[in-house]
Order: C-alpha cells, then sequence, then structure tokens
C-alpha cells in the first residue's frame, strides 16, 4: 500500500497533508458498519456497494434542519439554478428551501445537487450556500455545469472556499471571509476581530481601485469606510449585545470588480429578533410600544390572532426592531436602538441603489431606494422610521413585496448589504 | 475649568482603523472620566487624526455621549464643553449623533 512517511523536515501543512492521505489510503475499501444508509459510486468502471458514513452537520445547522424538516421535498434530482431570482434580497424562501433540501440530500445520501448558470449570479446566495454545506463538499460530489457559465463567474465560483477563512485577490473579484469569534470579555475593549477584519475588507477594496485607476495613491473616501464598517460594526456590535448565546459570526466582504459592487453577508445562529423582543426582560416601556403597533394594525386588519394571517406576529415585531430607538436593552440606556437604522442610512447616504436584505426566523425583510428611510412622529417623538409602505406610517400595512413570510425558520439573523461603488474613481459618488 | 484632552487616535492600531461598539464607547467615556469633568464644567477636545482613524460607528459616539446626554439634555450645552478636533466628516458625525441624543433626551424630560 503507498503511504507517504512523515519526516522530520516537514512543515505543518505537507504534514497534514500526508496524514490525510494516508488516512484515506487506510480507509479505501472499509465498509461503515455503523452507517444504515448504503450507496453505489462508480470506481474505475465497476459498481461497489460501500457503506459510508452519514454526514452529521454543526449543532446549529443541525437544528436548522430539524425546525424545518417537514418543508423539504424528496425529488429525484436536486438542481440549482442561478439566476436573478436565486438571491436573498429578490428570493429569500427559494434559497433558503434549496439550502435545505440540499442539507436533507446529503444527510439522506440522495442525489448529488447540480448547479447550473442561468444568467446571474448572486454572491450572497451562493456563499451562504456554501458556507452551510461545506460538509457535505467534503464528502459528496458537486455536480456543477461549469459549460454554461460565463468565466468570470466561474472563476468566483471555483474560489468559494467558505470553509476555511480565505482571502482571494484576482482579475475578477476581491474577497474576504472569516468565522468572526465574539470577544465576551469585558475588558475586550477595542479586541474585537470584526474591527481588523473590516479594515482588511476596506484594504481589499482601495487596492482594487487602485488597480482599476492605475493610481496607487487613491485612498478611499471616508464616507466609504464609514458606510462599510458601520454595516459591520453595527452589526457585531449587535450580535455581542442581543445574541448572548453565539460564539461567532460569519462575515464575508465581497467585491465584484466588473460590477465594482460590494457584498457584505454576516450571518449568525442564535436567537432570531422577534425572540429578542418577546423576552422577559423586555422592560415594559417596550411592552407598551408593541401593544400599541399591534392594536392599531388589529384596528387596521393587518395583523389578527388567527393562525394562518399572512402577516404575522414574527413579522410585525422583527420590522419593529427596525425602527429608531426600539431596543430590548432601551432600560439600560434611553439612546439604544440605532444601531440597525443607523447603518442602513450610512449605506443609503453612500449609495442611494444599495440594498438590504434582512432574515431572521421566518421573516424577511428587503429594503431598497423603493421604500427609504423617512420621519414619523410615533411613540411619542419623532423618530427614523422604516415603514416599507408608500404613506410612511409604520402603523399601515408594509408592502407584501418588502416584508414576507418564507416559512423557512432560521434560527438567527443573515443581514446581506450590497453597495454600489461605481463613480467614486470620478468623484462623483 | 480645566481643558481635558482625550485623543480618540490612540484607540487605533496598525491593525484598526475602525473605533465601534457601545460598550467601547460607554468604558472610554468611563476612563476618561468624561462625566466628571462635565460636571465640573471643564472643557473637553476630542481629537481624531483622520490618517489613523478612518471610521468611528454611531454606536460608539452614543455609547459615549449617553451618560453626557442624560446630564446636560441638550445639543448646544454638549457643543459648550465639547470640541471635536477633527476633519469635516468627523465633526459632521459626531453632530448627527448629537441631534439624534438630544431628540431623545429631551423627549425623556417632556415626559
Amino acid at each position: 500500500m503507498p503511504y507517504q512517511r512523515i519526516r522530520k523536515g516537514d512543515n505543518a501543512q505537507t504534514r497534514r497533508a500526508k496524514k490525510a492521505y494516508n488516512n484515506s489510503q487506510s480507509r479505501k475499501g472499509r465498509v461503515y458498519i455503523h452507517s444504515n444508509q448504503q450507496i453505489n459510486v462508480r470506481k474505475k468502471g465497476k459498481f461497489h456497494g460501500i457503506r459510508k458514513a452519514p454526514i452529521r452537520f454543526e449543532k446549529e445547522i443541525e437544528r436548522f434542519c430539524l425546525t424545518n424538516y417537514a418543508l423539504t421535498t424528496t425529488p429525484s434530482r436536486a438542481v440549482l439554478k442561478l439566476n436573478k431570482e436565486f438571491s436573498l434580497f429578490h428570493d429569500p424562501t427559494k434559497v433558503l428551501l434549496s439550502l435545505l433540501n440540499l442539507l436533507k440530500h446529503a444527510k439522506e445520501l440522495r442525489v448529488h445537487p447540480k448547479i447550473t448558470y442561468d444568467g446571474y449570479v448572486s454572491f450572497g446566495a451562493v456563499y451562504l450556500i456554501d458556507n452551510l454545506c461545506w460538509e457535505i463538499g467534503k464528502k459528496r460530489k458537486w455536480l456543477v455545469d461549469f459549460q454554461k457559465f460565463p468565466a468570470d463567474e466561474k472563476s468566483i465560483l471555483s474560489n468559494l472556499r467558505s470553509a476555511v477563512s480565505s482571502t482571494v485577490d484576482d482579475e475578477n473579484e476581491n474577497m474576504i471571509n472569516e468565522r468572526v469569534l465574539i470577544n465576551r470579555n469585558p475588558d475586550a475593549g477595542n479586541n474585537q476581530q470584526y474591527r481588523s477584519k473590516a479594515k482588511d475588507i476596506t484594504d481589499m477594496i482601495q487596492r482594487a481601485f487602485q488597480q482599476i485607476m492605475h493610481d496607487d495613491s487613491f485612498s478611499l473616501p471616508l464616507e466609504i469606510h464609514g458606510a462599510i464598517k458601520s454595516a459591520i460594526g453595527e452589526q457585531f456590535d449587535n450580535i455581542l449585545l442581543h445574541a448572548t448565546e453565539t460564539s461567532h459570526g460569519t462575515l464575508c466582504g465581497f467585491f465584484n470588480k466588473k460590477t465594482c459592487e460590494i457584498t457584505i453577508l454576516i450571518y449568525n445562529f442564535g436567537k432570531t429578533i422577534a425572540e429578542t423582543l418577546t423576552s422577559e426582560d423586555l422592560p415594559e416601556d417596550m411592552w407598551d410600544k408593541i401593544g400599541e403597533l399591534l392594536t392599531n394594525y388589529k384596528k387596521k386588519n393587518i395583523w389578527n390572532f388567527t393562525k394562518g394571517s399572512e402577516f404575522t406576529l414574527e413579522n410585525a415585531l422583527t420590522l419593529f426592531a427596525l425602527q429608531e430607538g426600539i431596543s430590548s436593552k432601551i432600560k439600560v440606556d434611553i439612546s439604544r436602538g440605532c444601531g440597525l437604522i443607523d447603518f442602513i442610512e450610512n449605506c443609503f447616504s453612500l449609495s442611494t441603489d444599495t440594498k438590504v436584505a434582512i432574515i431572521s426566523g421566518e421573516t424577511a425583510i428587503k429594503i431598497d431606494k423603493g421604500r427609504p428611510i423617512s420621519s414619523q412622529y410615533v411613540f411619542g417623538r419623532q423618530r427614523r422610521v422604516i415603514a416599507l409602505n408608500a404613506e410612511n406610517d409604520i402603523f399601515s400595512r408594509p408592502d407584501a413585496n418588502y416584508i414576507k413570510n418564507t416559512g423557512v425558520r432560521f434560527n438567527g439573523l443573515i443581514i446581506e448589504t450590497t453597495i454600489p461603488l461605481k463613480g467614486i474613481q470620478n468623484g462623483n459618488d | 475649568m480645566a481643558t481635558i484632552n482625550v485623543d480618540l487616535t490612540k484607540l487605533v492600531s496598525s491593525k484598526v482603523d475602525l473605533i465601534s461598539g457601545r460598550s467601547f464607547g460607554e468604558s472610554e467615556a468611563e476612563k476618561n472620566a468624561v462625566l466628571a469633568h462635565v460636571k465640573n464644567h471643564d472643557k473637553i477636545v476630542i481629537k481624531v487624526d483622520d490618517q489613523y482613524v478612518k471610521a468611528i460607528n454611531d454606536s460608539f459616539i452614543k455609547g459615549f455621549f449617553s451618560k453626557v446626554f442624560s446630564e446636560l439634555k441638550t445639543k448646544d450645552k454638549v457643543k459648550e464643553l465639547f470640541e471635536i478636533q477633527a476633519n469635516d466628516y468627523f465633526i459632521r458625525l459626531f453632530d448627527k449623533n448629537w441631534t439624534v441624543m438630544e431628540a431623545l433626551y429631551t423627549n425623556q424630560v417632556s415626559h
């Protein structure tokens, strides 16, 4: 049997590779007796029946699968068509359902997923799938129909290695991907990993623009630093304050050199926004505000207590949490509850074509220039609000195109922010 | 009455150019005894060098000034005691957050 001897002078990477190779050699032909599953794999022109261990995902992903088990389907083929609709912004239900099916099929050893190109690749959706499915990729084949993919998209897809921290810098893209540790030490001060990653991301964009403009002295305007770092900082600050059991958040900054768009995707498992707003220790003042909101909704027949209502309580609470001055920690300090609206405002002040997708629990909210931040006298004072309706009134029915119930429960929070930066090289951003 | 300098540039390093986090803002205010200086009517100069500091998040500013606004309530009173020595971008950023905080804290008085 071929065997790679580990030598004294081998570095850590070589040692790991040799160990992995040796292990794979010793596994060859072994029957996995602890598994009840059996599949056929084609090997050197012959079919061999071998038993493989079932895939076990991380605890949080297992919980995500279990919560939504009833939603998965059993088609004979799992085909992922990447098009405009397949994005967290346009159709989060489609993305999350595909994700669930991929996880289920991998677990039950059914079919190999096939990915085909149908006109557009939404980076955020593909990244999320890649990130959550990496354990499948390690053990099962993914069939990617590369023939239809344009060269640049092919390169972006092949660079995705979201299972491990990675940095990519090529002619099509710049990407920084990191699983960020949340430092909950009270003396942490400025020692939070996301801050250095935020710098890495802005440095990466600056380098990209220097290459595009052939100008090494170009430095990114502070407005861009402000918007990007606000998107990252405010979200990680929220994880720190509200998702108290979460140890990591996943951060990805992706800059597409062709479209000059930066996509920042941050997600974490833990409490949903609505769960935070219904916790037992919620200040009385917040309960009053929730009561006022729901009474108004009920009066206008936007929401009622009956099951099956199109607009659910969770939808209402998630939207409510986006408004200025709404926080479960308001008792500690009345200036809390501005983080999300601040970051959204910063991104839109940089570019009105910004797109933000927020997914928490079964609720998906999208924010674009069609339904911008406005101001309303509500809950005793003038506030910045995201009403998501033409009236800019948070007590009126939000536009169904902007908030919907996905039906798939994500135990945590996903925020995808896409900011177009085209034009900054001309100074007319 | 004395003049106190708070140099936020010290909070960044070669690897970090962002100042963020509400709790970090609160702890920095405490570390610099900002509230004690406010009560003493001292002048506080906040310095930000944009060569090193590239972004300050709104949450940090709100954390830093939360106790100041609960004491002084209005933006005008804060402006009497605080001076921001930075470029226009950061001056506008502090001003924007002070406006939001004034709305919050003056509203609290009326209730």
